[in-house]
């Protein structure tokens, strides 16, 4: 347990030592937002009059957040492997175990954090956030950002090199998230787009926040589509959690 | 005396797998050595000698493909959980968090051995006050010179008193002050406390301050002695001789003095025995040499004695 502790609190203290990591994390997804979600409010508008897209790319966007703050805590990994503290904790007597959810569980609260200061934001998205529905987010966005730094996990065990990662990002990570109905409503988009947002695991992530922004919590309870979205994200995040601790502990030495 | 054994290592093999590009790589062959407790041994030998995969599997890193290692009453390769509780690494590349303070580093590795956080405030302080870091305390690794942040990994692997320490190529990288000034450490470390050090290393001198030196060539033990001994078996006097058509002249001596010549870069080396003066030598064999070199052997010539070829110009794999 020890281990786990230790782990994650220097996973949090390396990113506050970091401002410049803090202010783009947070400047980047206001900045999308604020250029995109106005850029598009006029097209979007055409098919939609309930919401603006301002308000609608809001949800998405928080999720662009969460994946980025898992891309830069998992890429760290690497990092520690080329300058070998990795070695240092893994002739430590604690168990693989313990290291990979240090590293998770430090990547996910970072993650919590941004996202918990993006929330501030949520009014202008026409949002109000009472305590529950608060909460709920903030378990919710625990889950997504556990899922998003498990799979992170995977890629940096397997890549050797940080400009690896960036390619598997551009071409998997990124994607994960364009086609996870962030930017787009699903049912408005092509009949095999449709089907691959359908497979994304990413989108029932993406499903479970938007409902969680805009429905009250009272109706949650009882909304089949996202307790259904609600319990394949749950799937996915101990699928990447669980595959994070299995790679780590096929490496010889165990 | 007999000394209680602290390594037990028997028949240690390890073959790295191949893959379609290439085949499999035998690293170490049916390595058996003991050490005892208290010895500092260097694990000498080039790059591709075996030494770092040696090392890796002291450290609990790789799984060796067969044999058996024994660290005190611990089996390393069944129960290496266990084993890491007794060995204090410095890794060749820094294993610090450089964003993070000394103290806070010292602290984050006493948590991760298991020191309880009343004991671990005290061992801090007590480690920094004995390698003399603690005007450095609060200090960010980062900002750190070499040689300090070398003493800082020394005081992160000394934290939980291990009963082993490994270093790996602890030096490299270090300026001549900085490596002395950390084999001055690793000296009074000694004086004080019954450590046992396994150092591996490819420079000659940080070898010859050791107790025992374990040479290793192509993942075959080919020695493993006091550097004295080692030195013993070259002979009492190594000629190096350097001029045109060393080939000849090496089947000449052979010939004629039965003498037995290796030819090692650009120079013909052999031991002189009593029974032949370096004049005679001298005069049979006038205006065959361009420079003729008469030393005590060193331990590169205990190497090229093994193994054919310098130490320093070896470079395989």
């Amino acid at each position: 347990m020890n281990g786990v502790v230790v782990l994650c609190r220097r996973e949090l203290v390396r990113f506050l030592r970091q401002p410049t990591r803090l202010v783009g994390s947070l400047a980047q997804p206001l900045l999308f937002w604020l250029f995109m979600g106005s850029g598009f409010s006029f097209s979007f508008n055409a098919f939609s009059t309930e919401i603006t897209y301002l308000q609608y790319f809001y949800p998405g966007i928080v999720l662009m957040l969460l994946l980025f703050a898992a891309i830069f805590s998992t890429i760290t990994l690497i990092e520690d492997r080329t300058a070998g503290f990795l070695q240092g904790v893994l002739v430590a007597p604690i168990s693989r175990l313990s290291m990979v959810l240090g590293k998770l569980l430090g990547g996910t609260f970072i993650a919590l954090i941004q996202a918990c200061i993006f929330l501030f934001f949520a009014p202008f998205a026409g949002i109000e956030l009472a305590l529950g529905r608060a909460i709920n987010l903030l378990f919710l966005f625990f889950l997504v950002g556990l899922g998003f730094t498990g799979l992170g996990f995977i890629i940096a065990w397997v890549v050797d090199s940080t400009a690896g990662y960036h390619a598997i990002m551009s071409v998997v990570l990124i994607p994960l998230w364009l086609l996870s109905g962030a930017l787009f409503p699903p049912e408005d988009s092509a009949a095999w787009l449709h089907w691959v947002i359908a497979f994304n695991p990413v989108s029932y992530g993406m499903t479970a926040i938007r409902y969680a922004f805009y429905e009250p919590l009272s109706s949650l309870a009882v909304n089949p589509d996202f307790l259904f979205a609600l319990l394949i994200a749950l799937i996915w995040t101990t699928c990447t959690t669980v595959g994070s601790v299995l790679i780590v502990s096929r490496r010889p030495g165990g | 005396m007999a000394s209680q054994v602290i390594i037990g290592i028997s028949k240690l093999s390890h073959t790295y797998p191949g893959t379609r590009k290439s085949p499999p790589k035998e690293a170490l062959k049916k390595i058996s050595l003991d050490i005892n407790a208290g010895e500092m041994v260097a694990f000498l030998g080039p790059n591709g000698s075996g030494k770092s995969t040696l090392l890796s599997i002291l450290t609990t890193s790789l799984r060796p493909t067969c044999g058996s290692v024994r660290i005190g009453d611990f089996d390393l390769v069944r129960n290496p959980h266990a084993a890491r509780r007794n060995l204090g690494v410095v890794f060749q590349n820094p294993a610090l968090d450089a964003k993070m303070k000394v103290s806070e580093n010292l602290k984050a590795s006493g948590l991760l051995y298991g020191i309880p956080r009343k004991q671990l405030k005290h061992r801090i302080e007590s480690i920094l006050r004995e390698m003399d870091l603690c005007e450095w305390r609060d200090a960010a690794v980062e900002t750190l010179s070499g040689g300090l942040a070398r003493r800082v990994e020394l005081a992160k692997a000394l934290l939980p008193l291990p009963r082993l320490l490994i270093l790996d190529e602890p030096t490299s990288g270090l300026d001549p002050v900085a490596r002395q000034e950390f084999w001055g450490t690793i000296e009074s470390l000694r004086s004080r406390n019954s450590l046992t050090v396994l150092v591996s290393t490819h420079l000659l001198d940080e070898a010859e301050g050791c107790d025992r030196v374990a040479i290793l060539d192509r993942g075959n033990l080919l020695a493993f002695d006091r550097p004295g001994r080692l030195q013993c078996q070259v002979g009492s006097e190594v000629l190096s001789i350097e001029g045109d058509d060393l080939e000849n002249l090496r089947d000449e001596l052979r010939e004629f003095l039965h003498l037995e010549g290796q030819l090692v870069d650009s120079a013909l080396r052999l031991t002189l025995p009593d029974s032949i003066s370096l004049d005679e030598l001298r005069k049979r064999f006038k205006n065959r040499f361009k420079k003729l070199t008469l030393s005590h052997p060193s331990l590169d010539d205990v190497f090229v004695h093994f193994t054919g070829k310098h130490l320093s110009s070896e470079e395989q794999f």
